[in-house]
């Protein structure tokens, strides 16, 4: 991990040394000191594909709201965007799960980052943690996108039911 | 011009080792990287808004609120002001802010870094409704970095009994999600 030194003038002493600790460890520092933990409420999503994100009261639910593409329909998708330091990330996806719930494929930046996750239950379950473990996730600013992509054979519809999506720097 | 990280050079001393352009041009991309890089969304929740003038932010937990809570500037006055700082990439966002409106709300005026771009928002309405999302389009963010958002009770409406404000939060997001 890198340190911050306050910059100075280098005029009359630009030595290797000065320019480590003022212009390479300074970088480095910036770069290192991105935020760890991420946090984006889903109703603050952009429609790309599909119908507006709309609010469902659930008292049940942490922060008493989900938000959903309504009506779904398979091929919705939606983005959002963060920021960070470079890592390996947990994202975790608080939602309802019922019998109606499709399937998300995530990608980051357009890669794959994970496939078929999964909102169907046979019941309907209120404040369901669905993660993504692993992420490897490059400094700076990044787009998250979730794409419905099919429905588990027992349910009957593509509703993606999100409160917030957690990201996390695990290592 | 887009910039991409590259871990920063060790400078090397030395007869024919000096620093060399290339280092740095490492260290020009690496700066260029992290300005371009700032976030393109912001979140406010007004409970954490630091109270300028007026009354301290009381929270008001309710099942009916999205997120279970509003808070408000408890009596609110004429004048009342809070801010919060944010960070955003220069460029274009729509600004919205959900709370109740009702007939003792007042009129908000919205600054930047000290420069209104919205005046006179206006959250009376003659019957308590919760869960209003104001909003603002086209907030221009000149340069990239920290900012203040600031928003100020300006006057209220006509039919308006006092100037209280009952806030959950603000977000400001782009046209669009880009890397």
């Amino acid at each position: 991990m890198s340190t911050w030194t306050p910059p100075k003038r280098l005029f009359g002493s630009i030595s290797a040394a000065n320019l480590n600790t003022y212009w390479r460890d300074n970088t480095a520092y910036i770069g290192e000191n991105l935020p760890h933990h991420v946090t984006m409420f889903h109703d603050t999503s952009l429609v790309t594909n599909g119908n507006a994100i709309a609010a469902n009261a659930l008292p049940g639910q942490w922060y008493y709201r989900t938000f959903s593409q309504t009506a779904s329909a398979d091929g919705d998708i939606f983005t959002q965007s963060f920021w960070c330091a470079a890592g390996t990330y947990t994202f975790t996806v608080l939602c309802r799960t019922t019998a109606n719930g499709g399937l998300v494929d995530w990608t980051l930046d357009g890669g794959s980052i994970d496939t078929g996750m999964d909102f169907y239950t046979g019941g309907t379950v209120v404040n369901t943690q669905l993660t993504i473990v692993g992420a490897s996730v490059a400094v700076g600013r990044h787009v998250l996108t979730g794409t419905v992509n099919g429905q588990n054979v027992a349910s009957g519809g593509y509703d993606i039911e999100i409160t917030k999506i957690h990201a996390v720097k695990t290592a | 011009m887009s910039f991409s990280w590259v871990t920063p050079p060790t400078f090397a001393d030395g007869a024919g080792n000096g620093p060399t352009a290339a280092n740095f041009d490492a260290i020009s991309n690496d700066l260029g990287f992290i300005n371009q890089e700032f976030p393109i969304r912001a979140e406010a929740w007004h409970r954490n808004d630091t109270v300028v003038v007026g009354n301290a932010l009381t929270v008001t937990y309710s099942s009916v609120a999205r997120f279970g809570h509003f808070a408000e500037q408890d009596p609110g006055a004429d004048g009342d002001s809070f801010e919060q700082s944010i960070i955003l990439a220069a460029g274009t966002y729509t600004m919205y802010t959900i709370g109740r409106s009702d007939n003792q709300s007042g009129k908000l005026d919205w600054s930047l870094n000290g420069t209104i771009f919205e005046a006179g928002q206006n959250w009376y309405s003659a019957a308590p409704t919760a869960n209003v999302i104001k909003t603002v389009a086209s907030v221009v963010v000149v340069a990239s970095g920290r900012h203040t958002l600031n928003g100020t009770v300006n006057g209220k409406d006509g039919s308006s009994g006092t100037y209280h404000m009952h806030l959950t939060r603000t977000w400001l997001v782009p046209a669009e999600d880009v890397v």
